[in-house]
């Protein structure tokens, strides 16, 4: 598998739309209660919105193999930026509340079904926003040849 | 330069991500600031001032007052859980009736008190004690401790009182019951004892 500059680039843009929703769910998932809006811990709804968060990545990249490969990027920045979230507390206040325990009970204890989750979405989204593409792709051709017989 | 050319031919597509993903941005700044505040909350709400008195009233009966502030600096109301007070007399004249009950307070969820955001609330409690059998005991006890030389009257006895308060921050309580870490993040656990000193 090779990346070339461009590919890189963007994997790296599509990472950054991606995350910010990866990591939400994630912040969401952990803390119902105080987050807004929530999605009250519903499993169907989260793998909605990994299929949707994918969509890009296949959208974007003709390359299957790239656009998984976003998949577990944007998966794992979202994850390092609900980290972050959690951390909040401590890192902007100055709070001593946040439990460093929670770190490991939080991140990667409880949340293995929701990583899944958000590749398996992913992926899932990824192949839809390929089939978008090609879907657009082919009716422009269809209008671009009807109007080519039309003149 | 050919991602440029790509973003401009689907900018309707690439606008559609853009605002999807700043609504999530925008929700992770909101969250992680409710969090942060939450967190600012348990640390600034605190209890000062406790002042307890006792007082000779009507028919020799003894006034027995306990007042404390709850200091509630956080944006959010605080929704009282449990509150609890207790006045006793540590006896160590009586080694099978140790502590003499003065007088007690309970709230519990049911009354559905609350601190409103940046106030200051005064909790008092005082109990009347008319009970002759009490009275008898706590004579009883001004009479021992004369026998060991400490001279105390019925105002002067140092009664102990314990206080104690669980708060939930905010509309923040949830109802999974199998995941107590929830309500363990917006909750407040706030006690004072006169036996121990500053609250």
């Amino acid at each position: 598998m090779k990346f070339t500059k461009e590919d890189l680039a963007k994997m790296a843009l599509i990472s950054l739309i991606s995350a910010p929703p990866v990591a939400f769910m994630t912040f969401d998932f952990m803390f119902p209660n105080i987050s807004t809006p929530s999605f009250g811990k519903s499993l169907l709804l989260v793998l909605s919105l990994s299929v949707l968060t994918g969509m890009p990545s296949g959208y974007f990249t003709k390359r299957t193999d790239l656009a998984m490969v976003s998949v577990f990027f944007y998966t794992a920045v979202g994850y390092a930026l609900a980290v972050l979230l959690y951390s909040a507390p401590y890192t902007i206040y100055n709070l001593e509340q946040v439990i460093s325990d929670f770190y490991y009970a939080m991140f990667f204890r409880f949340t293995i079904i929701l990583l899944w989750l958000f590749v398996l979405g992913g992926f899932m989204g990824t192949m839809f926003g390929q089939m978008v593409r090609d879907w657009i792709s082919r009716e422009e051709t269809g209008l671009a040849f009807k109007k080519g017989r039309n003149t | 330069m050919s991602i440029l050319k790509k973003v401009k031919r689907h900018w309707v597509t690439v606008t559609m991500y853009i605002v999807l993903s700043l609504f999530f941005t925008g929700a992770c700044i909101v969250s992680a600031n409710t969090y942060g505040a939450i967190a600012q909350a348990q640390r600034d709400v605190v209890l000062q001032n406790p002042q307890h008195d006792a007082e000779i009233v009507q028919h020799g009966n003894l006034n027995v007052s306990f007042s404390i502030q709850l200091v509630n600096p956080s944006r959010y109301t605080l929704h009282i859980y449990t509150l609890s007070w207790y006045s006793t007399l540590v006896n160590s004249s009586n080694p099978t009736d140790r502590a003499i009950q003065i007088g007690e307070d309970y709230v519990g969820p049911t009354q559905y008190l609350e601190v409103p955001a940046k106030t200051t609330f005064n909790f008092t409690f005082w109990s009347i004690v008319s009970d002759p059998a009490t009275l008898a005991k706590l004579t009883g006890f001004i009479n021992y401790s004369k026998g060991l030389g400490q001279t105390y009257t019925l105002e002067t006895l140092s009664y102990t009182h314990e206080f104690s308060i669980m708060l939930f921050i905010g509309e923040f309580e949830h109802e999974y019951i199998r995941e107590r870490y929830l309500n363990e993040l917006v909750t407040v656990r706030l006690g004072y004892s006169s036996e121990e000193g500053t609250p």
